[in-house]
């Protein structure tokens, strides 16, 4: 790896983009956009959605009610608790969705018709846990009217974390982030590679001392930093346009996009020197990183309500784990080596493509 | 003393029983090279021939099935990267970027070549000096005139000072006087002391270069200096005829078993004919036949061959013996 040569290529690289000011005011200004649009999302239904049950009153009323959720097709009881700190934990984890906290006067309470159970929700994802809360009232209702004939004497009292105010674009503007980053890295670099193909400047590279390495490295290296300047356009929006709390730490935050954006850059890279042209290539990254980074990432829709094969394809969707990261960094102020099975597929992630970005290039011919 | 003496003989390309199979197909077979320094090397063949397969095995970009090559002393087979440091290559097309400056693409290729910065500035100045673009440094590449854009292409094929510098076919396309222009750069870098091996499908440059390869079928069928080609005896006779009546008389020649081909030219035709036979006593017939017909013929004679005719001669002789 020589100095001089990544230098020469990023710089070219460079030049390139600088001649080009539609992409590059494409590249700067995409992320604003995107999150004005997406200022506001929609969620559809949820499906056995799993939620924890802290019961406080060990009485049968207690269990009944447990078995009515459970019975719901709305949710699945996944986790029993016998106290707050587990709960809260779960919840923070993203185990479950919320919890249902039973108190321990419940059960005479019920009889003299005054009962309240609470309701914990994650609200991370605002669209959801507003299901999940009127879901669960209908179901209490629905058991009050059966016991009392119409009398309420059963209310829910919520309890919303992470996203108090439970306001839509909180959740949606990690997730833009992760849209825009997937757009810069993969569609620009799907580009760049099938155009030295296409032109034939490929052939003058390959005469040169220039390592496959090198050539990816000086290739890569103007286009991370555009989508790091992004990164930082995209949360300083968040934060002080949309109000979103960065509750995580911000070189978490940081060290979490690099790594995703190297992987959808390389993902662009491998697109590119397969396509060989720019048209076929622009499509295949369109179709491959910017669909399913909107469609399948968690972003918009939940992963946990699609049909199970969709769910499988989502593991090999980079941003599916870069949503669920930045949203915990985000709103949870949760560390991304805490979600060690999120970063770690990431990580495995970048391995694998830069093992077949480097195979791939040596069949373009690049030496090294 | 004599290690010196040693190093300057030793041909800066030299290739040994060099082939490349693709499947069943032999593009190029068992081929010896030698290119010494200060040479102009000639690589002639018609499209197919391999050629281009040839320069691209010995520039490292396409691995050989067969033999071995070294450039300046270093196995370009097992050392490829090192051997690139040590040549330069200039495509069949251009292959510089079109939307970068002159001054740009030359900044790239001196990085590429690991030059540091004082170095790249001083060869950059004396390639756009030497090259004659030196009030083209801010222009596009690709806005640049056919003959422009290939002197660019050498200026970057020298920014890091190649023992050997291999050009696929510079000319094709240049206009003349572009091309005379390209012709007297090339000696000038020879005079340097640069090996130059260069393609063409041009017969009249043939003559430029100090030694040529004709190839054909993957192999060369003959090799030599121009003159040493052009002693040959030819094996097909040529006749020159002169006339007022040129067209009119190639008409009815083209019909006579002895001759093989008629090239016309402005006032007068040149034939070949066919192998043994007596130039003066066709002559002599010819100019009766002409006289029968009431056309004027005011000369026949045999003609000087030039490359070409050598280069067809010696095809067609291959072409029999297959």
């Amino acid at each position: 790896m020589k100095r001089q040569r990544v230098a020469a290529m990023a710089r070219k690289e460079w030049w390139h983009l600088l001649r080009d000011p539609r992409s590059l005011a494409l590249m700067l200004l995409m992320p604003t956009m995107l999150l004005f649009l997406f200022g506001y999302a929609i969620r559809l239904d949820i499906s056995e959605a799993p939620i924890g049950v802290l019961d406080l009153s060990h009485s049968a009323a207690g269990r009944e009610l447990q078995a009515r959720f459970d019975a719901s097709s709305a949710f699945a009881v996944t986790r029993r608790f016998d106290h707050h700190a587990g709960l809260r934990a779960a919840l923070q984890r993203g185990e479950i969705w919320g919890a249902l906290v039973i108190p321990a006067d419940y059960s005479r309470r019920l009889q003299q018709g005054g009962a309240v159970v609470q309701l914990l929700l994650d609200g991370v994802d605002a669209n959801t846990a507003r299901l999940l809360r009127n879901y669960s009232e209908l179901l209490v209702t629905t058991l009050a009217r059966e016991r009392g004939g119409g009398r309420p004497m059963l209310t829910v009292e919520e309890r919303v974390f992470y996203n108090e105010t439970r306001e839509s674009r909180l959740a949606i503007v990690p997730g833009v982030i992760a849209l825009v980053m997937a757009v810069i890295g993969a569609l620009m670099t799907s580009l760049t590679i099938a155009r030295e193909m296409e032109l034939g400047n490929l052939v003058m590279l390959r005469t040169t001392p220039l390592t496959r390495g090198e050539f990816l490295l000086g290739k890569l290296l103007p286009y991370f930093v555009l989508g790091m300047l992004d990164l930082a356009v995209a949360t300083a929006a968040a934060v002080w346009v949309f109000d979103v709390p960065l509750r995580g730490s911000l070189p978490e935050l940081v060290l979490v996009s690099g790594l995703f954006l190297l992987v959808v850059m390389l993902q662009g890279a491998l697109i590119s020197m397969l396509a060989g042209n720019q048209l076929l290539a622009s499509q295949i990254a369109l179709v491959q990183t910017f669909l399913p980074a909107f469609l399948l990432s968690g972003f918009v829709f939940a992963i946990d309500n699609m049909p199970l094969l969709l769910q499988y394809v989502t593991y090999a969707v980079p941003a599916r784990y870069f949503v669920t990261l930045s949203k915990a960094i985000f709103l949870k102020g949760l560390s991304p080596l805490l979600l060690w099975g999120v970063s770690g597929a990431l990580l495995l992630m970048l391995l694998v493509l830069l093992r077949l970005c480097h195979v791939k290039a040596r069949r373009l011919g690049l030496g090294g | 003393m004599a290690a010196e003496a040693l190093q300057s003989s030793t041909p800066v390309v030299l290739a040994r029983g060099l082939g490349r199979r693709f499947g069943d197909f032999t593009a190029v077979g068992d081929l010896r090279l030698q290119v010494d320094a200060g040479e102009v090397f000639g690589l002639l063949g018609a499209n197919g021939a391999g050629k281009t397969t040839t320069i691209r095995m010995l520039c490292g970009l396409l691995p050989p099935t067969a033999g071995e090559i070294s450039i300046d002393g270093v196995d370009v087979v097992r050392h490829p990267r090192r051997a690139r440091s040590r040549l330069g290559y200039v495509a069949q097309h251009f292959a510089l970027y079109a939307e970068l400056g002159v001054r740009e693409n030359l900044q790239l290729q001196a990085g590429l070549y690991g030059l540091g910065r004082g170095a790249a500035r001083e060869r950059i100045d004396w390639a756009l000096a030497h090259l004659g673009l030196a009030g083209l440094a801010a222009t596009p590449a690709g806005t640049l005139p056919l003959g422009y854009r290939r002197r660019l292409d050498l200026a970057a094929a020298l920014l890091h000072r190649p023992r050997i510098l291999f050009l696929d076919e510079p000319t094709s396309g240049v206009d003349p006087l572009a091309r005379q222009e390209f012709w007297e750069l090339i000696y000038q870098l020879a005079g340097s002391g640069i090996a130059i091996l260069i393609t063409t499908h041009y017969m009249d440059e043939a003559v430029y270069c100090d030694r040529l390869a004709l190839m054909h079928a993957g192999g060369v069928i003959a090799g030599g200096s121009p003159e040493q080609l052009l002693a040959r005896p030819l094996p097909t006779p040529l006749l020159e005829v002169r006339g007022e009546h040129c067209a009119a008389c190639a008409r009815w020649l083209e019909h006579w078993p002895e001759v093989v081909e008629i090239v016309p030219h402005a006032g007068y035709l040149r034939l070949r004919l066919r192998p043994g036979t007596a130039p003066d006593e066709l002559g002599r017939r010819l100019r009766a036949e002409a006289a029968r017909r009431g056309q004027t013929v005011t000369g026949v004679a045999p003609a000087e061959a030039d490359l070409e005719d050598v280069f067809v001669a010696l095809l067609e002789a291959t072409g029999e013996e297959e």
